[in-house]
């Protein structure tokens, strides 16, 4: 966590521990510093104890053990009153409702300002039309809770929020119940609270990609401890993501925000199918085969890729998966060094993959490559997925060797899912004992 | 189901409507029973009483005992004891989020009859301060064991409403049982004991209404301080908490005052079975959720459901007098699964 350059931070945890009676710990050893102001996301899979820590700086539980500090005091020594005051929190089940109007729901935040004897002023008033503006409920004033929509009272629960007057806002996945534009509208909104208002606010997000774009801080928990916190940058890693959700993730940069942008692959498409050992050479370019590297990697195969030219997307791609790879300079031919270093990949290689690309005369070396492999009887495949009419750009040359290739026997698949399978069966018959 | 645009508008003309009803029952009871009076002649009683008044007939002095010694105080304390009942299940049903509860759960009322049932048995006939022996007796049993539950159901400095509610139920079906135990070993008093559980307001004195005015006054001034807080009850006790409320001493405090004002309703009319269920529910339909608008209107419905109850009962076999109890049941429970089937937000009330 950044630190606050004076003073104390505005939320500190500090080697906290919770578990119910005779539970199992469900935080383990929990410390944390957010400064006041920060935008702070925690994330983590179903059941690490996001909400519970939520719920522990909220005091509606007690820690075992360990301390929590609002700007240096201890939450023990306050009445839920004084914290109250302080501490906003936005459940994230809203188990029952009655029929209460939408304004009397969000007018009940104010109780902890309201004096028993004078009842609510003028001010609770004005404060309860302005944060029915913040989240857009005015015209729900008058509308029984019971009859809304989920994201009509979702954002009626985070308008009682506000009308607290926090100084802290903690919101346990506050945008469940809402449609993408709403969740974004609400977290604009708050995100423009914390920024006027000072208004420190710590979310617990299911979405890693909100969390990305909206967060200052990220907080990532596994089985009740801090597994990494920090910048979404230094968070949101293939290798933290890998251990927190047992998940393959590709992070890449958003181009607009400049935050980390995160794709999970599913399992089915991350198991190992790869045989140990077995070398897969591709042979891409032009972004025809980015999905297919990326798939073979997280098959578990051994790859490497040429000969591509520099800051391609395929050349991206392989860069990103740290693919062993031949490449040349952008918009010109592939270089005579290139083409030698290619054919040595390919020698080496036990299996030779052409991707669907175009071909000019920048690249009909691969084409050559790729002919010259299958003619001395390394497997070739070919991703003929587009005809080789509308992918020739030389002229005819390029057909006229794609037909040659065919003779030679290679093997032609019509789609990335064909050629998994393929290689699937590949694995038996390459390894019969296994 | 229409909208609730104006809670207030709504709670007023309840209270317009409601004190309209309430005084021609009113009026009703007091001319209604085995001596018919005439509406004339109550009102000559009445306005007979006026310091200033002149009477210009003369008034028969039988009439005016039966008006103002008998029907008067009965009315007035079947209507304090409704209006008691009536909020004591509101603040049942609030700190429990539960539609079945009542003032019996939590013991009160089967304190009440065990106590009462105790001095019939052993045929106790004293007067304190012009209070006979068996409301005392009532009074007593339902304090001790609102205790009794309070202190099972306590851990540490909480107050788990659930364990309340489940160790009220235990306690009371426990209770009942002894109560049957000593009916049957005392037959002789079987009639008496029975008349007594089934509540009524026979032979109820001015003594009563001052003997039980005041829990019930503190009682409901209590309850209504704390409307805001009951409010934040029905969110849920962790989200109350968050909202500031110290639910821990509410829950105490309301458990106090309504277990108060039951025992001082029950210790003068035995138990009254179905009021404290059936108003607070009638009521949050027409008027909401609101305490600060259920608790008034509560107390108003209540006090004119077991006048008119009462009414009935002492004129419908007269001379014969029903139990109260009877009545409440027989007329309540028919119009309380109408108000349910007819109105889904009753049920949809308590998720």
């Amino acid at each position: 966590m950044s630190e606050v350059p004076n003073g104390s931070p505005e939320i500190e945890v500090t080697n906290l521990w919770f578990h119910y009676p005779n539970g199992e710990n469900i935080l383990r050893n929990i410390s944390l510093r957010i400064p006041k102001g920060g935008f702070t996301g925690i994330i983590g899979p179903n059941g690490c104890g996001k909400t519970t820590l939520i719920r522990c700086i909220a005091k509606s539980l007690l820690p075992v053990t360990g301390d929590i500090r609002l700007a240096g005091q201890n939450i023990k020594n306050l009445s839920s009153r004084e914290i109250a005051r302080k501490i906003a929190v936005v459940p994230q089940k809203w188990e029952f409702i009655f029929p209460f109007t939408a304004a009397d729901l969000v007018m009940m935040g104010r109780f902890p300002h309201i004096q028993r004897f004078h009842g609510e002023t003028g001010h609770d008033q004005e404060v309860v039309a302005q944060v029915m503006g913040y989240t857009n409920t005015l015209h729900l004033r008058d509308r029984l809770v019971t009859e809304m929509s989920g994201g009509e009272l979702q954002r009626v629960i985070i308008a009682q929020a506000l009308a607290q007057s926090p100084q802290i806002l903690l919101l346990d996945e506050p945008t469940s119940f809402l449609d993408i534009n709403h969740q974004i509208e609400i977290l604009e909104v708050i995100r423009g609270l914390s920024q006027i208002q000072q208004l420190t606010v710590i979310t617990v997000f299911h979405d890693l990609n909100l969390a990305s774009h909206f967060c200052d801080d990220l907080v990532l928990l596994k089985s009740g401890s801090v597994l990494a916190s920090g910048s979404p940058g230094q968070v949101l890693t293939g290798t933290n993501l890998e251990q927190a959700y047992d998940v393959k993730a590709r992070i890449n940069m958003d181009p607009l925000t400049a935050k980390p942008f995160v794709r999970i692959y599913p399992v089915a498409y991350s198991a190992p199918i790869g045989i140990s050992g077995l070398r897969i050479h591709v042979i891409g370019g032009g972004g025809a085969t980015a999905d297919l590297l990326e798939a073979l990697h997280f098959h578990g195969f051994q790859l490497s890729c040429g000969v591509l030219n520099i800051m391609d997307s395929d050349w991206m791609t392989a860069k990103e998966l740290q693919v062993k790879l031949v490449e040349t300079p952008p918009f010109g031919p592939i270089t005579p060094e290139a083409h030698q270093t290619h054919l040595a990949f390919i020698k080496e290689a036990d299996i030779i993959i052409l991707g669907n690309i175009p071909f000019g005369s920048g690249n009909s070396m691969n084409l050559e490559a790729a002919l010259d492999a299958s003619q001395t009887g390394k497997p070739v495949f070919v991703c003929d997925f587009t005809p080789i009419s509308r992918r020739d750009f030389t002229g005819g040359s390029a057909t006229e060797r794609y037909a040659r290739l065919q003779k030679s026997g290679a093997i032609y698949v019509r789609s990335n899912q064909e050629l998994l399978e393929t290689l699937k069966k590949l694995k038996i018959i390459g390894n019969p004992e296994g | 189901m229409s909208r609730v645009s104006a809670p207030r508008k709504i709670f007023m003309l309840f209270i317009l409507v409601g004190c309209f009803i309430l005084l021609l029952t009113i009026m009703l009871a007091l001319t209604a029973g085995s001596v018919r009076l005439s509406l004339g002649k109550v009102l000559q009683i009445l306005t007979n009483l006026l310091p200033w008044s002149n009477p210009e007939a003369p008034i028969d002095a039988i009439e005016q005992k039966i008006l103002l010694d008998l029907r008067l105080p009965r009315i007035i304390l079947a209507m304090i004891i409704g209006a008691t009942l009536s909020i004591a299940g509101v603040i049942f049903q609030s700190l429990f989020r539960n539609p079945m509860a009542d003032p019996s759960v939590i013991g009160t009322s089967s304190g009440a009859a065990l106590g009462a049932t105790l001095a019939i048995a052993a045929g106790f006939d004293f007067r304190i301060m012009n209070i006979s022996s068996v409301p005392l007796a009532a009074f007593a049993g339902a304090v001790s064991v609102t205790l009794l539950v309070y202190n099972l159901a306590r851990t540490g400095n909480r107050l788990p409403m659930a364990f309340m509610l489940l160790a009220g139920i235990a306690v009371s079906t426990f209770l009942s049982s002894i109560i049957s135990l000593i009916m049957i070993l005392r037959r002789t008093e079987m009639y008496n004991i029975l008349s007594w559980l089934m509540g009524g307001f026979a032979l109820r004195r001015w003594s009563d209404v001052v003997m039980v005015l005041p829990y019930i006054v503190i009682g409901i001034l209590i309850t209504v301080m704390f409307s805001r807080e009951l409010n934040l009850m029905l969110l849920g006790e962790e989200r109350a908490r968050q909202l500031g409320l110290n639910s821990n001493r509410l829950q105490k405090i309301m458990v106090l005052s309504a277990s108060l004002l039951v025992a001082g309703a029950v210790s003068i009319s035995g138990v009254i079975g179905f009021v404290g269920l059936l108003v607070p529910h009638m009521a949050r339909l027409v008027v909401g959720p609101d305490h600060k608008y259920l608790l008034p209107a509560s107390a108003l419905a209540g006090g004119t459901f077991l006048l008119i109850s009462d009414t009935i009962s002492r004129t419908v076999l007269a001379p014969l007098e029903l139990p109260v109890g009877i009545v409440t049941s027989l007329c309540g429970a028919p119009f309380f699964i109408y108000l349910l089937r007819k109105n889904k937000r009753a049920s949809e009330t308590f998720k």
